[in-house]
């Protein structure tokens, strides 16, 4: 047999838990307690990788099902990889937004904190 | 499945039809690779099975690996990566700015990631997202060779060294060999048995090539991140 190297193990890997059939496993896995390897303790590196990509499969499956992304994403692992990294990075420059905007709020209203002054009510007649 | 035409049998053709073949078997075999934390193959006829190390064998291993690197901290043949890195400096090669440059390509490999993923999301031309897609794979090519060449220039560095010394040390210790039990009257066979495959790590190193290259193949699956060096 030919010797792969880390990256080819790794695509390997990729293209194996993209099969309809991981997939379907996958999905079922939870419910009908299957297991995916004959060991379920101590997983090797790879074993974690196959579990992280049959995850990521099933996300991006999820997302063209619900048609956030169109299905010519999942022709190659670049299409793949840009639409993830696009999706990962729009969500953190959306979450930094707001929290410069509660960062704002709660310092204008600090700020206000000295400017508060005492405002007594009087009886109306 | 696409009809071969034997006149049309080029050089590069068989190349491809070769490297889809051996994709298809290397990926038979990752597969079945996964599937347990200890894996069992044929040599020569001989039956090797190579199992997730213990914490003991991990223990032995650190031990190896102080004694390996007090070893070479003696050799004046061997340099740590720093020292290296003035040498080259001294020579005329910016190590520092060859790391910078590997750094600043995976940036801007992510901003061509990121308008890739845009442009898919919302639906831009094929023929866009393929001419965006062949840039990225140049571009991650380019890269390859720059950390290729970065990796190169430090082989022979204490800490490659070490990183070498203790993987193979490492694939020694969890390989067994399988001992065929005897034959004790017509028809009636001894159970076998699982022995160690080597003697000694030095036997290990001095067997045949082909056999060391796939036990460590098969040790890497299990192995990989074991050790933190």
């Amino acid at each position: 047999m030919n010797i792969q190297s880390g990256d080819e193990i790794l695509d390997s890997l990729r293209a194996l838990a993209k099969k309809p059939y991981y997939q379907a496993f996958f999905a079922q896995a939870k419910d009908l307690s299957l297991r995916i390897f004959e060991n379920d303790r101590d997983l090797t590196f790879y074993q974690i990788i196959f579990l992280n990509y049959l995850s990521m499969y099933n996300n991006l499956s999820l997302d063209v099902y619900l048609g956030e992304v169109p299905e010519i994403v999942t022709d190659n692992f670049i299409y793949e990889d840009a639409y993830l990294h696009y999706k990962k990075e729009s969500r953190r420059q959306e979450t930094a937004k707001s929290k410069e905007k509660i960062k704002k709020k709660d310092t204008s209203a600090s700020d206000n904190i000295g400017k508060f002054s005492w405002n007594f009510k009087t009886k109306k007649p | 499945m696409e009809k071969i035409d034997p006149q049309d049998m080029s050089i590069d053709k068989i190349n491809e039809m070769h490297n889809s073949i051996t994709k298809l078997i290397n990926s038979t075999a990752i597969e079945q690779a996964i599937q347990s934390n200890e894996l069992n193959f044929t040599f020569d006829n001989v039956q090797y099975k190579v199992k997730r190390p213990t914490f003991a064998l991990r223990q032995e291993v650190y031990k190896k690996q102080a004694h390996k690197y007090t070893e070479l901290i003696k050799d004046k043949n061997f340099l740590f990566e720093d020292d290296l890195k003035r040498i080259y400096k001294d020579r005329g090669m910016d190590i520092d700015g060859l790391v910078k440059e590997i750094d600043d390509m995976e940036k801007r490999k992510n901003e061509m990631l990121y308008k890739l993923g845009e442009d898919i999301k919302n639906q831009k031309a094929e023929v866009e997202l393929e001419r965006t897609k062949k840039e990225i794979e140049e571009f991650t090519s380019k890269q390859q060779k720059l950390i290729i060449r970065k990796s190169s220039l430090f082989e022979n560095t204490i800490e490659t060294q070490i990183q070498l010394y203790i993987y193979s040390y490492m694939t020694y210790l969890i390989t067994d060999r399988f001992v065929p039990g005897k034959e004790i009257e017509e028809g009636k066979v001894e159970a076998g048995t699982w022995v160690k495959a080597w003697d000694s790590y030095e036997s290990f190193t001095s067997s045949a090539e082909r056999l060391v290259n796939t036990v460590l193949f098969y040790a890497s699956l299990l192995i990989k991140n074991v050790i933190e060096f």
